[in-house]
């Protein structure tokens, strides 16, 4: 949906209009928020920082109607600074700056551009390789060992009993660490 | 125990991956979903499930909300039973309250909402069928076009029938579970009652043999499904069962189980287990034991059995999912139901026995079982806390790498030796002992083979072994005679050699703590391939017996140019504290107190020099053997002015890793550089004098307590 269309149904119906947004765009503010926050919160605080994100989002709409037509991409910068904030706060001994931060563009990086940049190959091959597991094994594999989720939570996510996403996940499993093995990737 | 899959690498990702992410994967259910946009749409407060959305049907899983319509009288369908008692008691509706607080309406008996007030509402409009199921397979009809309809509803209206609801509970055992998680089973066999009209609206009653009845609502556009629970459920299956005439004969495997069921059960328990290892319980008290699997599998599948309801859990073992007693019953999981079998014949008694002793015919498979490492010629000796959080190293874990000279003369002599099986918790307490934290610190084990934390074969001194077997179960095995045990400290002599790099290991080990005290000024650089360089010298002293260390020194901060004090303790065995300051403002640029094995703590500047020497010690020695054997370096030694000197580098010619470390010939560090692609560090004391008799140590504990009451005072 572009900003021109989303301000038009604000106009008519807030609340559909607001409904609209949070569908299509749950699952991206979600992902960039669980990717940030993994580490350090808990499935509330996540939960709480993705209902900050839209009351950021919508609050924005609506007090600036001039906002980029591309609302993805909008709704993308939101997320990852709210979720930086919520880093911060939720691990507030770290002495680093967040390079997400808009007021950090300006400092020289301290970091291992290399190591960086090796760092984002692996996580193309690992997603990469997952991938090639097919469906439902990957989705499987995403949602035990990335979202943490129980077998009876997979379930519902591909359809598939309990057992069966046990026994699924197992065989997927092996065919993963054989596949990181043979990449030499090791997690 | 094997190291669990975790994808961390994935976290702090880039755009680009984030929005890969969330195209392939979804992040969140529909359930979670809405109730993220409930909290969203009523700022924040908790989403109620009952509430109507936009006329949106409320489904399945409001169970827990809705009023049965189902008679509460206590009334037996006369003539309609022979001998049937039921248990009584008022239904339990949601509390009127909460009721009026989150919908704003109260649920009475009648209330049309309920599925199955809404059927016998409309009963002539439905024509009912019965059928047998099996595994919530459709078997065999019963009961066609309305055959004793009449009979269903005033059988059913006798019922007590209970809500099930959703919620969590604590059990007596601590642990969370759902409230009616034993009602909730289901079991093979059900009935399944079927009502079907013209419009396309249907509506079914499955009845499981415990009593679990789940009734069912369709239309066009919707399902809702409703959990209850009949109290006496098996006498009510029984009672139906003799209501209807049913000739349980007629339904096949109602009774009968078939050899594909079996293997298919068996199998379907194994894959789905994520955990192969087999429990004894005995006497209130777990075990892990060996189960050979083939054995298992081919005894089980050797001998008849008959379908069974209940399963005593005291006294049985479990392998994968599956219980089995010493008198012959099997219990389980298949095809989303719970399964309880039993022998048909008595007599097979002894032949099921054979599953739980397999562990003592594996003391004659030894030989095979040690087969996985006959090619192996290094060894890990472990020693010491076995676990330190986010993977990292714990300081009082001793590991060290010796050459096996001869693997397979010395397997042949262990397998010469007589062993009988034993338990995990026996070795665990002959070889180790938990602190008062619940660690466990081993005394010590040779550890072959890599998998996961341990290895394939763990030889301890005192007289036992494990050994992991092709399907990843362990087998565990003590010597018959105890005093066998010092063949193996002898064996261990004979065959092993201690590594090199272990030796420098144990070596740099040890010179923390062999000498009295030590005072030297210290110098440190770390540079970066960009240039980019972090300096720290000044002073330190040591009380080595006591463990004992202060730094203190002034340096530049190589990221932007600015000057920093920096101030090190430890005050006692791995207990540091430390503060870096802005030397012009005084400004705290970071502080805080931290152990070595502490994955989640700041840790200090890395020329803290007791952890220098330990990190210099893991490096020569590391955890895991995969990590070792893929370390390859060169040693070269030369003494100079009486101190030695080692530099080592590695075999590869693509890795430009290169170490110097000139070491005093107690094995205290006097100087490390290290250098390669990316950085060069280097570590240098000078003017350092041991064992002083005027040797004075600054107040470490006081200096401890400032920085530790400064870092609570922050966190606040």
């Amino acid at each position: 949906m572009k900003h021109s269309e989303y301000q038009k149904l604000l106009e008519k119906d807030k609340s559909e209009a607001q409904k609209k947004i949070f569908k299509e765009y749950l699952n991206y503010v979600y992902t960039i928020a669980f990717n940030r926050l993994r580490s350090c919160g808990s499935r509330e605080d996540i939960d709480e920082c993705v209902i900050d994100i839209f009351n950021d989002v919508f609050s924005s709409y609506e007090t600036k109607p001039d906002l980029t037509d591309d609302m993805k991409g909008f709704i993308g910068t939101v997320a990852l600074r709210k979720s930086a904030a919520y880093y911060h706060r939720l691990c507030k001994r770290s002495n680093t700056v967040s390079l997400d931060d808009e007021y950090t563009q300006d400092i020289p990086s301290a970091e291992d551009v290399s190591g960086a940049a090796e760092t984002k190959d692996s996580r193309q091959i690992l997603l990469r390789l997952i991938d090639s597991l097919g469906e439902p094994d990957a989705a499987i594999i995403i949602q035990k060992y990335y979202y943490g989720r129980t077998s009876r939570e997979i379930a519902g996510f591909v359809s598939l009993s309990p057992a069966m996403v046990r026994v699924r996940c197992s065989r997927a499993l092996k065919k993963l660490r054989k596949l990181l093995s043979e990449n030499d990737i090791s997690i | 125990m094997k190291k669990k899959l975790d994808l961390k690498l994935l976290e702090g990702a880039d755009k680009k991956t984030l929005e890969d992410l969330s195209a392939k994967y979804r992040a969140v259910d529909d359930k979670e979903a809405e109730k993220l946009f409930q909290r969203l749409m009523n700022n924040n407060e908790d989403f109620d499930e009952e509430a109507n959305v936009q006329g949106v049907e409320i489904y399945h899983r409001t169970m827990w909300r809705k009023a049965l319509a189902a008679a509460c009288t206590m009334v037996i369908a006369a003539g309609a039973v022979a001998g049937g008692t039921y248990y009584f008691s008022k239904l339990k509706k949601h509390s009127g309250v909460e009721d009026e607080k989150k919908s704003g309406s109260v649920y009475v008996q009648g209330d049309h909402d309920s599925i199955y007030a809404k059927l016998k509402e409309a009963q002539d409009k439905y024509s009912m069928t019965a059928i047998a199921r099996l595994f919530n397979e459709d078997k065999i009809t019963l009961i066609q076009e309305d055959e004793g309809k009449e009979n269903f509803f005033s059988y059913i209206d006798s019922l007590e029938m209970k809500e099930i609801n959703d919620e969590i509970v604590i059990n007596d055992k601590g642990v969370s579970e759902l409230a009616y998680a034993s009602e909730l089973q289901k079991f093979p066999k059900s009935i399944r009652f079927s009502f079907k009209s013209d419009d396309d609206t249907a509506f079914t009653l499955d009845i499981y043999e415990n009593g679990h009845a789940v009734w069912t609502e369709k239309n066009m556009s919707s399902e809702i499904t409703a959990d209850y629970f009949i109290t006496d459920g098996e006498k009510v299956f029984s009672d139906i069962v003799k209501l209807y005439n049913i000739n349980v004969d007629s339904v096949s495997d109602w009774n009968d189980v078939s050899a594909d069921e079996l293997e298919s059960f068996i199998d379907m328990s194994y894959y789905a287990s994520s955990n192969p290892t087999a429990f004894m319980f005995k006497d209130g008290k777990q075990d892990e034991i060996y189960i050979d699997r083939e054995v298992f599998k081919h005894t089980i599948l050797g001998l008849e059995w008959e379908r069974e309801t209940e399963f005593e859990y005291e006294n049985y073992y479990s392998f994968c999912g599956v219980s089995m007693s010493e008198n012959g019953y099997m219990a389980g999981t298949y095809n989303g139901c719970n399964v309880v079998y039993k022998l048909k014949d008595d007599a097979d008694l002894d032949k099921l026995s054979m599953i739980w002793k397999s562990g003592e015919e594996a003391a004659g498979d030894m030989a095979e079982l040690l087969d996985r490492i006959r090619n192996d010629t290094t060894v890990q000796w472990f020693e010491g806390p076995t676990y330190a959080p986010q993977g990292k190293f714990h300081y009082d874990t001793t590991t060290r790498y010796y050459t096996i000279t001869d693997t397979n003369s010395l397997l042949d002599e262990l397998i010469s030796l007589e062993w009988e099986s034993c338990t995990q918790s026996e070795i665990e307490n002959a070889t180790g002992h938990r602190d008062e934290s619940g660690l466990y610190i081993s005394d010590g084990s040779y550890e072959f083979g890599s998998s996961g934390y341990f290895g394939i074969v763990s030889l301890y001194p005192k007289g036992y072994m494990s050994i992991e077997d092709n399907d990843r179960n362990y087998c565990y095995f003590k010597l018959k005679n105890e005093s066998d045990a010092e063949k193996i400290t002898q064996m261990a002599e004979k065959y092993f050699v201690m590594d090199e790099s272990s030796e420098l290991a144990e070596k740099i080990s040890k010179g923390v703590t062999n000498f009295e005290n030590l005072k030297a000024h210290f110098t440190y650089e770390h540079i970066e391939s960009t240039g980019e360089k972090d300096t720290m010298s000044g002073y330190l002293s040591v009380d080595a017996k006591n463990e004992k260390m202060y730094m203190t020194g002034e340096g530049i901060n190589g990221f932007d140019g600015k000057e920093l004090i920096s101030e090190i303790v430890m005050n006692g065995h791995d207990d540091s504290a430390f503060k870096v300051l802005n030397k012009d403002t005084g400004e705290e640029i970071y502080s805080g107190i931290y152990q070595y094995s502490n994955g989640y703590a700041m840790a200090p500047p890395e020329y803290h020099y007791i952890y220098f020497c330990k990190d210099i010690e893991k490096i020569l020695a590391p955890r895991f053997l995969d990590g070792y054997l893929t370390f390859n370096a060169v040693f070269e030694s030369r003494e100079v002015d009486g101190n030695t000197e080692i530099t080592t580098h590695s075999k590869e010619p693509s890795n430009n890793e290169k170490t110097t470390i000139l070491l005093t010939p107690n094995g205290q560090l006097i100087s490390c550089e290290y250098s390669n692609d990316a950085y060069k560090l280097s570590f240098k004391l000078d003017d350092y004098v041991f064992d002083s008799p005027d040797f004075t140590m600054p107040d470490t504990a006081s200096v401890y307590e400032k920085i530790k009451n400064a870092d609570e005072v922050s966190d606040r």
